[in-house]
């Protein structure tokens, strides 16, 4: 089943992402490494639009609008597969779900 | 949303490499250093190193060519007054840190402040299991002691640690106990048999080489299969044969760019042009041109499916870019003799 728990109160949150990652955007795919590790990811462009508007300034939900507004995708669908793919990152710490946003300054 | 394949990272670095991304970059902060080792591979090749602004000015520069991973390395990085504030100031440009130190200068503190770096690792170079065996190395009584403190701090706080040892023919004896070491520290462990001769072709570290017998018990210890080479062998078989210079390079204290760090070869520097500019330029494009029917002896080697031939080392031993390296060419021979002792049959040792 792909499904989130608490995927309600998740769209709600802003994305963050975590200090301890760094990454790269080459050809419109993020490369992202995760310390200590060293883990590697790939994402593909919808999982890097998402990625690189997670500066701690958006939520969840006004991510999946935007994206849906440059992919013309359907809200109900694209929501839920975000919910599974932000779940994913933020169980490897590679993404923080804040409750408030970050100062612009503050911003990555 | 994300790939079905986790990217490993030899994906990621073919992409790098076919398309000369210099997704790994070996940042040499200064060639000044507070232990005086006979081996190292380091001269300090004169005129003033890079301010903290040049190097900031070189971090975005490295930041918009998509360098992902920055190792700082020196000399001995701690010795630098700014070292944290470049280090944060990589950091908040992106990068993946990699720092590579002898440890001395490693307290609870800095150990502290380098944890809040995240570093992927840092690597402390430790030269034998004892502090006498260290020691004699370095020349700094108390040396040893220092550096495997550093080991524990870092791993209190957290930090993947990576003891780098180079093997010697006056520690190669202590492989055990430096095993040991390593475990007791809860560190990675990291052995180099590969002794080179200064980056100006001095040849004064190989005084400290291993012999061809010690190399032969290392490589059959040491290595589980001393023949990863798939026939031909994949170094030489194709037009792309190193990574130098491709998706990776060194900068120097004095903003010279070379291809790797054992290259002796300046692609330009970066006082006088972009990264852009010299990561474009005649000399790099000059290098990658290179392919294996460009070197003299080396494709009808008999050793050449054993052979991890390095073109820095072979142009800092020989001055040659395109000979064999004669370290090479030892260790190619060694490894091709374990597999046909392992394979039950006898080679005569040339």
């Amino acid at each position: 089943m792909n499904k989130v728990k608490g995927k309600d109160v998740m769209l709600s949150k802003y994305l963050l992402r975590s200090d301890s990652t760094a990454y790269r955007t080459i050809d419109g795919i993020a490369l992202i490494v995760g310390a200590p590790e060293g883990k590697l990811r790939s994402l593909n462009e919808a999982g890097t639009f998402i990625w690189e508007k997670a500066n701690g300034r958006h939520t969840l939900s006004e991510i999946v609008h935007q994206m849906c507004q440059k992919y013309d995708v359907d809200y109900t669908q694209a929501a839920q597969d975000a919910e599974i793919f932000v779940h994913e990152l933020e169980s490897e710490d590679m993404l923080v779900l804040i409750d408030d946003p970050v100062d612009s300054e503050e911003a990555q | 949303m994300r790939e079905e394949r986790e990217c490993s990272i030899d994906a990621f670095n073919a992409h790098a490499v076919n398309n000369n991304i210099p997704l790994s970059v070996l940042f040499e902060l200064t060639y000044r250093c507070n232990l005086n080792c006979g081996h190292c591979y380091q001269v300090d090749r004169g005129s003033e190193e890079l301010c903290f602004s040049e190097v900031t000015g070189i971090i975005d520069q490295l930041a918009a060519e998509n360098c992902l991973f920055l190792t700082l390395s020196g000399g001995e990085v701690f010795v630098r007054e700014d070292f944290f504030d470049i280090a944060r100031y990589a950091l908040k440009k992106g990068f993946a840190l990699k720092v590579f130190s002898n440890g001395t200068l490693i307290d609870e503190s800095v150990a502290h402040e380098l944890a809040c770096l995240h570093p992927l690792e840092v690597g402390v170079s430790i030269y034998g299991a004892d502090a006498a065996t260290h020691d004699q190395f370095t020349g700094m009584p108390g040396s040893f002691h220092r550096s495997v403190n550093a080991l524990k701090q870092l791993k209190h706080q957290g930090v993947l640690t990576v003891v780098k040892c180079l093997l010697m023919k006056e520690n190669i004896i202590q492989i055990g106990g430096i095993k040991a070491l390593a475990k007791e520290v809860g560190a990675i462990l990291q052995f180099d048999p590969i002794v080179v001769p200064k980056i100006d072709g001095n040849r004064d570290p190989l005084q400290h080489e291993l012999t061809d017998t010690d190399l032969h018990r290392f490589f059959s210890l040491e290595i589980a299969e001393p023949n990863p080479a798939k026939e031909p062998n994949p170094r030489l078989s194709q037009p792309i044969i190193c990574r130098a210079g491709r998706d990776l390079c060194c900068i120097s204290p004095r903003g010279d760019i070379y291809p790797c760090m054992a290259f002796p070869i300046t692609l330009g520097n970066l006082r006088k042009q972009s990264f852009a500019e010299i990561w474009r330029g005649v000399e790099a494009e000059k290098l990658r041109k290179l392919t294996p029917s460009d070197l003299h002896e080396c494709v009808s080697c008999p050793d050449l499916n054993y052979c991890t031939r390095c073109w820095g080392l072979a142009a800092v031993e020989s001055g040659d870019l395109l000979g064999p390296s004669q370290i090479n060419c030892r260790i190619a021979r060694i490894r091709h003799r374990i597999s046909v002792e392992r394979a039950g049959n006898k080679i005569e040792m040339r």
